[in-house]
């Protein structure tokens, strides 16, 4: 009996010694990680599935990394809503070393409101129409390079092929003028019809429809509309034309291929960046950057109607088959 | 008639007011359509701003009215035209303030309030009212949600304009987004609240308005322009297409009149101008052909005028030819010269006319036939006898069978000057002759003379004389022959005649005198005789004479050793004197009496014998030819067989008669050795004979028959040889077999007689003689007329005398007796028709 009271005295000790380490080393611990660790705050323009990736990628990239997210924002895709949230951060001065915006809206907000902390925007389509330039804003781009994007086009097509492209100058001439050289480079002879308004996209693609090999969608607000994009895709997919694009969405509404970012590792690739930036003593800007992973997804359904056979890159890793 | 001017200008005004119409109709559709577009997009416009300002849309949040006066204030000055017919602005539980336009003339309250935006698939429920009541016609959506009704009420028409009030509004840019990116529409979509509805309502009047102004002020005058102007272009459209066509058709007509140099000078580079220019080409070919044609049918008439002038030739020659296919020899002449005067008549000429040769020696030519017109002096007499050979150039001419054409005399050459002066001296001033030829050589000419006027004939001319030329040669040949062949007939008759006498007269005399009545006048010579030579002192004597005025003078003549019979005789050829009187041999001076010029001698040869001479004299020259001569022949040759079958005949007649003679002689001794061993009555046979001779004539048999009737009967009972005595001399009765025997006599004369072809004819006594009328007699049992006629008379007579006389078995019966049997047996044994021949001749 004696010899089991000192064991189970000996037990107890040891069971409170451990706790008291434990939360020595709690105590200590929290002084450092409360003295070392940034804060961001990330701005959301609108609950979409694409920005939650993103979100979902940084704060995972996040953990571990002295970065702590300290609020997340969605603006709902109102402009005043939007103005409103970034104001009410603003205003209340909360801390924050770092904002992610995700969206067009969150960044053109933020960018007005937070001159002075470093921002890293991602998910802005084209970013290049709109003026994301300062000494604060790092972003990274929401779309495959043209290059990686002619590079898989020539993949699936081969070579000396016509691929047509209808663009709003306007709003995509900058892309085109890009991809002529590309399309150059790559022996691929491209079609361009210039269009001034979603009307005559239908038209524009008749009238090219029997020219081309494939039709590349850019990311144009005037092609890509909620009543053109069911008409573009019956008529290629009548017409059996593979058709290229930048968005799963799209490859979803039925279009053969899309090359377009990993969003998730879009958001592991904005947390290094901002690890980088959160590093820095001064506010700095590491310019626009590609996406470092990018995923291809392809809509099998499509592929069989038109009679393509896309066996040499199904077997890639970063490919998505769709359904 | 409706022009083509009057056409094109009605076809083109109706094209016109259909273009004019569907142009009308297409700017009025286009106008309202644009019109009304701005219309919608106008009252789109006003109801989206409404819907999106964020007044209204607090307004609607906490549903304050008073927050909506502002933004109704702005948007009515969007409403510049007074188009505004009602507004209303409720939430999604009631209507928070609404207002109509005092000209509207409906409630409010009935305007439809506008609840079901979400779904927007289901359109609009159509609610008919009743009077005074809102139709709603054509609810129509657009991509911003904005329902559109057309409606009317009261024959007023406005568009009612209807749009949810989102709580908020997505940034356009995000709203892009999402389609791009974001894979689950529907759940975006639902986030938005919807706070109410806008609604208003624009009337059409100042749309319709608008409309009517633009039709009135632009759309009519428009049509009248365009009316106006297509008409005035039709019109002179027409005018430039139609005019050329005008001229086309009037040149047209001046062609279909004959006029083909008129052209069009049409220059312009169309159609039309293409037209003018092929249809001035086809006038000018046109024109080439009418020339060419005319030319054609020119020439075509020229031929068809010397092809019916050739017919009237042809037609001219046939008849001419037809007339002379039967013309008798002695309508010749006439036929000629009536031909000359057709031919002279078809021609115009003045005189047409045949020379022929006039002598054998074609040495002078005589103008045998010919016709002159009424007025013109015939030539004939004047141009007989004309020598060739005064006329060598026409003669040269003619002998190569050249024609001779002298249109002009006076032009003749001076080589043709005997020729220029003959035609002259007759007054003719142009001529053509052409050869008549037959066998190859110049029988004479026929030829037209022109004396009143110079004349040139065509060759067609020329052809249809050689062609009448050639029908006159040859029937004048024909004539001629015909005339020979009646010549000859006439010889062929007098030698059939000769010999008919020589057959059908053995008398020499007969013979001869005949013979010299044909050489006299077949020969046409005065006289002549026939000198037979005396076989035995070779002597000549006169056997037959002719013609001779004193036949002493020919007896004394011939009787001389010198005499040209003699000659003829001795030289056995034919001698011949072409003047007696030149000749001094006296006996010519014996028949100077006669007047004989000329003498022919012909030695009468048969078998190589001469056998006299036959003399022909003539008391004028004679110009014989080898026809004479051969018929002088022939005469000779006919009198010599005549001579030699007589004196034949004469020896053949004596040998026959001594023949038949002793043939008789020979018959008559076996009869009556037949008799002599028969023992009959003497002469029985001989008195048969006699009675059946003497019977048969009666009974219808020739005379020539009587010869093997009398042979028959003397020979009846020459089959009795093969009877043996002892039978045929058996005094009393014989038996069956015996009679048998006896009755195979006539068998046995048939085959005894049989091989002896002289006596063929007079079998049918010795074989039948005892065959009855009723065929119970024997050998052959035959009855009738089957028994030949000769036995059926001699067994009347032989039984007539056999009953008359004894027999060694019986005695002669009296006449009466025997007229009896034979009368009891006529039917049976005779034939009754003999019996009452032989009773009629013999009693």
């Amino acid at each position: 009996m004696q010899k089991h009271h000192k064991f189970y005295s000996f037990l107890i000790f040891s069971i409170f010694w451990l706790i008291f380490n434990f939360l020595i080393q709690i105590s200590f611990q929290i002084p450092f990680a409360i003295a070392g660790e940034k804060l961001v705050t990330i701005v959301r323009s609108q609950q979409i599935s694409a920005y939650n990736e993103v979100i979902k990628g940084f704060e995972e990239r996040c953990k571990g990394e002295n970065i702590s997210i300290k609020a997340i924002y969605d603006l709902k895709g109102d402009v005043e809503e939007g103005k409103r949230i970034v104001q009410n951060i603003k205003i209340n001065k909360l801390q924050t070393n770092l904002i992610l915006a995700v969206g067009v809206l969150a960044t053109t907000l933020v960018k007005e409101q937070f001159p002075d902390i470093p921002i890293i925007f991602c998910m802005v389509i084209n970013h290049e129409r709109f003026n994301f330039q300062g000494v604060n804003i790092t972003g990274i781009s929401c779309e495959a390079s043209v290059e990686d994007q002619f590079t898989i086009l020539k993949e699936v097509l081969g070579v000396h092929k016509n691929v047509g492209v209808i663009y709003d100058p306007i709003k995509t001439g900058k892309i085109i003028s890009e991809a002529i050289l590309i399309a150059k480079k790559l022996e691929f002879n491209l079609i361009q019809t210039e269009i001034t308004s979603e009307k005559e996209v239908t038209s524009a693609i008749k009238n090219i429809i029997s020219k081309i090999d494939a039709l590349w969608i850019v990311p144009d607000g005037t092609v890509i509309t909620k009543e053109t994009i069911d008409g573009i895709i019956k008529l290629t997919q009548k017409h059996r034309l593979p058709t290229f694009c930048t968005s799963p969405a799209i490859v979803k509404a039925g279009a053969l291929v899309s090359i377009s970012p990993d969003y998730t590792y879009m958001g592991i690739q904005a947390a290094q960046l901002a690890q980088t930036l959160l590093s820095s003593q001064a506010i700095t800007s590491l310019g626009v950057k590609q996406p470092d992973r990018l995923k291809l997804t392809i809509n099998t359904q499509t592929a069989e109607i038109i009679g393509v056979n896309l066996s040499s890159i199904k077997s890639r890793p970063e490919v998505v088959l769709y359904p | 008639m409706i022009s083509i001017r009057t056409k094109l200008i009605l076809f083109m005004c109706l094209l016109i007011m259909i273009i004019d119409a569907l142009s009308c109709l297409f700017l009025f559709v286009h106008v309202k359509r644009e019109q009304e577009d701005a219309f919608k997009k106008l009252g789109m416009s006003i109801v989206t701003i409404l819907a999106e300002d964020n007044e209204v849309k607090l307004a609607l949040s906490h549903a304050q009215p008073a927050f909506l006066d502002a933004p109704i204030k702005r948007i009515m000055t969007f409403d510049r035209n007074d188009e505004r017919g009602y507004w209303r602005i409720s939430s999604s539980q009631e209507v928070i303030v609404e207002e109509k336009a005092s000209w509207l003339n409906i409630d409010i309250k009935e305007i439809p309030v506008v609840k079901e935006f979400k779904n927007t698939d289901v359109p609009y429920t159509k609610r008919r009212w009743t009077s005074g009541g809102i139709n709603a016609l054509e609810p129509s959506q657009n991509p911003d949600l904005i329902l559109i009704n057309r409606m009317i009420s009261e024959g007023n028409e406005f568009y009612d304009f209807s749009v949810p009030v989102y709580e908020r509004q997505i940034f356009s840019e995000e709203a892009f987004a999402t389609e791009i990116l974001n894979e689950d529409k529907i759940a975006a979509e639902a986030k938005q609240r919807m706070l109410g509805y806008v609604q208003i309502g624009l009337s059409t009047h100042k749309l319709n308005k608008k409309i009517h102004d633009f039709v009135l002020h632009n759309i009519l005058p428009m049509s009248l322009s365009i009316i106006l102007g297509g008409l005035c272009i039709a019109f002179f459209l027409t005018r430039y297409i139609v005019l050329p066509l005008r001229r086309m058709a009037s040149i047209t007509l001046d062609i279909a009149r004959g006029n083909l140099t008129h052209t069009i000078a049409v220059r312009s580079k169309d159609e039309i101008g293409q037209l003018s220019a092929n249809f001035n080409q086809m006038t000018k070919s046109l024109e080439k052909s009418y020339t060419e044609l005319k030319q054609e049918v020119a020439e075509h008439k020229q031929t068809e005028k010397l092809l019916q002038y050739r017919v009237k030739i042809e037609e001219l020659v046939a008849g001419i030819s037809a007339n002379f296919i039967n013309l008798a020899p002695h309508e010749v002449d006439a036929g000629i010269n009536r031909a000359l005067k057709a031919i002279g008549e078809f021609t115009n000429v003045d005189r047409s006319y045949v020379f022929l040769y006039s002598d054998n020696e074609k040495k002078n030519m005589d103008n045998t036939h010919e016709w002159c017109a009424e007025g013109i002096a015939p030539q004939i007499e004047n141009l007989k006898g004309l020598p060739v050979d005064n006329f060598p150039w026409a003669l040269k001419e003619l002998l190569q069978f050249e024609s001779i054409h002298v249109p002009r005399v006076a032009d003749m050459p001076d080589i043709a000057l005997a020729e220029k002066e003959l035609q002259e001296s007759q007054g003719v001033q142009s001529f053509v002759i052409v050869p008549m030829i037959y066998g190859g050589s110049l029988c004479g000419f026929l030829g037209l003379d022109s004396v009143r006027v110079e004349k040139t004939w065509t060759e067609e001319d020329i052809a249809m004389l050689k062609m009448v030329g050639e029908i006159f040669v040859n029937t004048l040949e024909r004539k001629r022959a015909e005339e020979r062949v009646k010549h000859h007939v006439k010889r062929l008759t007098t030698l059939h005649t000769i010999d008919k006498a020589i057959i059908g007269s053995l008398d020499l005399q007969v013979i001869l005198r005949v013979l010299l009545e044909q050489v006299t006048a077949q020969l046409g010579v005065d006289a002549a005789n026939v000198l037979l030579i005396n076989r035995h002192t070779q002597k000549l004597g006169c056997a037959a004479t002719l013609g001779f005025r004193s036949n002493a003078a020919i007896s004394l003549y011939v009787c001389l050793k010198e005499n040209y019979a003699r000659r003829t005789m001795l030289e056995r050829r034919i001698v011949y004197i072409s003047n007696l009187s030149e000749t001094d041999a006296p006996c010519v001076k014996l028949l100077e009496g006669e007047e004989f010029v000329v003498y022919y001698g012909i030695p009468l040869i048969a078998k190589g014998e001469v056998k006299g001479v036959l003399e022909i004299f003539n008391r004028t020259h004679l110009n014989p030819d080898q026809g004479w001569f051969g018929f002088l022949e022939t005469m000779g040759a006919m009198a010599a067989m005549a001579i030699d079958n007589t004196s034949l005949f004469e020896g053949t007649q004596r040998s026959h008669a001594e023949l038949t003679l002793a043939y008789d002689t020979t018959i008559e001794g076996w009869s009556r050795a037949l008799d002599m061993r028969n023992k009959e009555t003497k002469e029985h046979s001989h008195r048969v004979t006699e009675m059946t001779l003497k019977l048969a004539p009666a009974l219808g048999i020739k005379e020539d028959e009587l010869v093997h009737i009398r042979r028959g009967a003397l020979l009846h009972d020459i089959g009795k040889m093969g009877i043996p005595d002892t039978i045929l001399l058996k005094p009393g009765k014989l038996t069956e077999e015996e009679w048998q025997i006896m009755r195979m006599h006539p068998v046995y004369a048939y085959q005894l007689l049989s091989p002896i072809t002289y006596l063929h004819k007079a079998l049918d006594i010795p074989y039948c003689h005892h065959e009855n009328w009723d065929g119970s007699g024997y050998p052959k049992g035959l009855s009738g007329e089957q028994i030949p006629l000769a036995a059926r008379i001699f067994s009347v007579v032989d039984v007539w005398d056999a009953l008359l006389s004894d027999r060694p078995y019986r005695s002669a019966l009296t006449e009466d007796k025997t007229i009896e049997h034979i009368q009891l047996n006529t039917g049976k044994q005779f034939d009754p028709t003999i019996v009452k021949t032989f009773f009629r001749i013999y009693q």
